[in-house]
């Protein structure tokens, strides 16, 4: 019943917030339409939207319910986040190649994949991002710092980068 | 004509008798196909990277070789579309919503038919039209003004009722639009909502919104379930794989060329818009139009060949104001255009006429282009097809390699953590939103259409002094004005008519 409401509330919050800071934009003399006016626009429509959608839901008490989210199926959602998260904190500092190599295997035990297979799928996807994006498109990623930087380094001699 | 007919039939014979033309051809379309089937490579990405490597081949040959691979990446990207929810390119942002939706019900192998065959049929209809009337079709491009594009993009806001979901759909669409406004302000150059992120003032880049949107969020809501799916293994014949039934093309036809190839090519030849707009626009009108609106996006046949019939089409469309005006239509039209001027070629009119050979290679290699790819498609396709289908049945590995490339493919944009966090940011929130029955394919085409409705709407009162009645001053802006509205209220009208019909009989 309260999911709902709690996210309509939320947009409220968040396009309010947002209408404050827009107001709080520069105004600018020598333009029609200054930078304010377009983002002021929608805010207000979204604000408008979900004030209309609580109050028909509580007139009509008519409310969407999710199905449930198991324990189980929660935690491996917030693990995922967790590690989307973690990956990007280290992806600069340790290097795509090292990062990748640790943190999938890390990942997939968690998702109670066997250690072996872990391991594998880990090694195979940083191999294809150093072969894909640096060796054979040659686009730059992060190599990290200091004794990371000079293993990717090594690694990425290896073939030649 | 007879003077289009000879140039025509010369850079043919030029191209297909020179081994070179056809090696770079046929390797610049499997490249093309291969990048745009894999997450995060995109079609201008893939353009961008073989511009260099197209330095030292002839003009005419740099050219095709760019074009082939922008063609064939664009058709690519609906391989990591329909199998992954990811779009391989920003053009197939439309072509994920029902493809996926096909590949769940164990119909990748008809998704895949169809967006293959459509493909084709739309590149090579854009791409004919291209070669025929972009002498000419220049000449309608500059006519269209910052009132008149603006009136294009209300017509396309206006279609986005019809997606199901009432206030949920208003709101979801306002988000998308509310995101693209953060960054540097189009018009005045001031910084919006970036809270001192330098690299904000650059704005949420397309790339990174799409991959949370469909991809970061598809991950999080496969992964609340068991990891184990039962996954039918598909059997088709080759030739199911091959065409579609006489049936279904009969069925499609209407809309297909009707609405999907003629919307997405005269909107892809408008300069500044992009294919990708234009495929969301004839998406957008072809739902309108067609008898069940409230189906699309649940994985029907018709979502995905109209989506990448008008795609391929926009694909082809974007070439005319490139080649003719000068104007990029697109991203990877702005590097085909950054080619010819590498190569000393001044794009222009004149192309045509004082350079004939190479205008008139370009153009018919484009046309071969697509009946490249359609050839060298069915390897890219049976690879991937297999590679989804073993994925599916491990989601822990289909939850690493989406993560793997939505990392990567968000990063790689511009060499910054933060457009990996932008995704996943935005991906959790339109997962919060699915659960809640918010659709959220308003807010990826909102975040399409968002930065033109603005940039033009606001254009076109700093062109008329704030006088509003620009919008509406000239013959253009006011058809198109005319069409939306009787867009909007002849189906109302006519259900309306057919229920009272109904309950008299």
């Amino acid at each position: 019943m309260y999911g709902e409401m709690i996210i309509f509330s939320l947009l409220i919050i968040f396009s309010s917030y947002f209408l404050y800071e827009a107001l709080r934009l520069p105004k600018l003399p020598w333009v029609v339409i200054g930078p304010e006016v377009w983002p002021s626009i929608l805010l207000i429509g979204i604000i408008i939207s979900c004030i209309s959608a609580i109050i028909y839901r509580y007139i009509k008490k008519n409310y969407y319910r999710p199905p449930k989210l198991g324990r189980s199926g929660l935690s491996r959602v917030l693990t995922t986040i967790v590690f989307v998260v973690v990956y990007a904190l280290v992806f600069e500092y340790v290097g795509f190649f090292i990062s990748t190599l640790v943190l999938i295997p890390t990942y997939l035990k968690f998702l109670r994949v066997k250690t072996l297979t872990s391991l594998l799928v880990g090694f195979i996807f940083a191999m294809l991002a150093l072969l894909l994006f640096p060796v054979f498109l040659l686009i730059p990623l992060p190599r990290g710092y200091g004794v990371f930087y000079d293993l990717t380094t090594y690694i990425l001699g290896l073939f030649g980068r | 004509m007879e003077y289009h007919l000879i140039n025509i039939y010369q850079a043919f014979t030029y191209i297909i008798t020179n081994p070179l033309n056809m090696g770079v051809l046929i390797l610049a379309s499997f490249i093309g196909l291969l990048a745009g089937a894999t997450p995060g490579i995109t079609s201008v990405a893939i353009t961008a990277i073989l511009l260099p490597f197209t330095i030292w081949l002839p003009p005419e040959t740099a050219i095709i070789a760019l074009v082939a691979a922008y063609a064939s990446a664009v058709f690519g990207g609906s391989v990591s579309a329909v199998l992954f929810r990811i779009p391989g390119s920003t053009e197939n942002i439309m072509t994920a919503l029902d493809g996926y939706e096909l590949t769940k019900a164990g119909k990748s192998g008809l998704a895949l038919m169809l967006t293959r065959f459509y493909s084709f049929l739309g590149g090579l209809i854009g791409g004919i039209i291209v070669l025929f009337f972009t002498p000419i079709l220049a000449d309608v491009a500059v006519m269209f003004g910052p009132p008149e594009m603006f009136a294009l993009v209300v017509m396309a806001i206006s279609f986005l009722a019809t997606f199901e979901g009432g206030v949920k759909a208003i709101v979801s669409a306002l988000l998308g639009f509310f995101l693209a406004t953060i960054g540097s302000d189009p018009v005045t150059g001031v910084y919006r909502f970036t809270f001192g992120v330098t690299i904000l003032g650059g704005g949420f880049d397309l790339v990174a919104v799409l991959l949370g949107i469909f991809a970061i969020s598809e991950v999080l809501r496969l992964l609340e379930s068991e990891l184990k799916f039962e996954v039918v293994k598909e059997r088709y014949k080759f030739k199911e794989l091959m065409f579609p039934s006489k049936e279904l093309f009969l069925k499609l036809a209407p809309l297909v060329f009707l609405i999907a190839v003629p919307i997405g090519w005269l909107v892809g030849f408008l300069p500044g818009i992009g294919a990708t707009t234009a495929a969301v626009v004839a998406y957008l009108m072809a739902r309108r139009f067609s008898k069940n609106p409230e189906k699309w996006g649940t994985g029907i046949p018709e979502g995905v060949a109209v989506a990448e019939a008008a795609n391929n089409a926009a694909a082809m469309g974007t070439l005319v104001p490139t080649l003719a005006l000068g104007i990029p239509g697109g991203a990877a039209t702005a590097i085909v255009l950054g080619a010819l001027m590498i190569h000393g070629v001044i794009p222009g009119a004149w192309i045509f006429t004082y350079r004939a050979q190479l205008g008139y290679t370009v153009l018919v290699g484009t046309v071969l282009s697509n009946v490249m790819f359609y050839l060298l498609a069915p390897v890219v396709v049976y690879i991937f097809l297999r590679l989804g289908e073993f994925l599916r049945r491990n989601i822990p590995f289909l939850a690493v390699m989406v993560i793997f490339f939505c990392v990567f493919g968000a990063y790689v944009i511009r060499n910054s953590v933060v457009d990996i966090v932008a995704t996943l940011v935005i991906g959790v929130i339109a997962y919060v939103l699915n659960r809640y029955k918010f659709p959220t394919a308003p807010m990826a085409i909102g975040f399409v259409l968002g930065p033109l409705a603005e940039k033009y709407f606001r254009r076109s009162l700093d062109i008329a002094f704030g006088n509003p009645l620009v919008f509406i001053s000239s013959p253009i802006g006011q058809f198109i004005y005319i069409a939306t509205v009787l867009s909007i209220i002849t189906p109302t009208l006519y259900a309306r008519f057919k229920a009272r019909k109904n309950v008299k009989s």
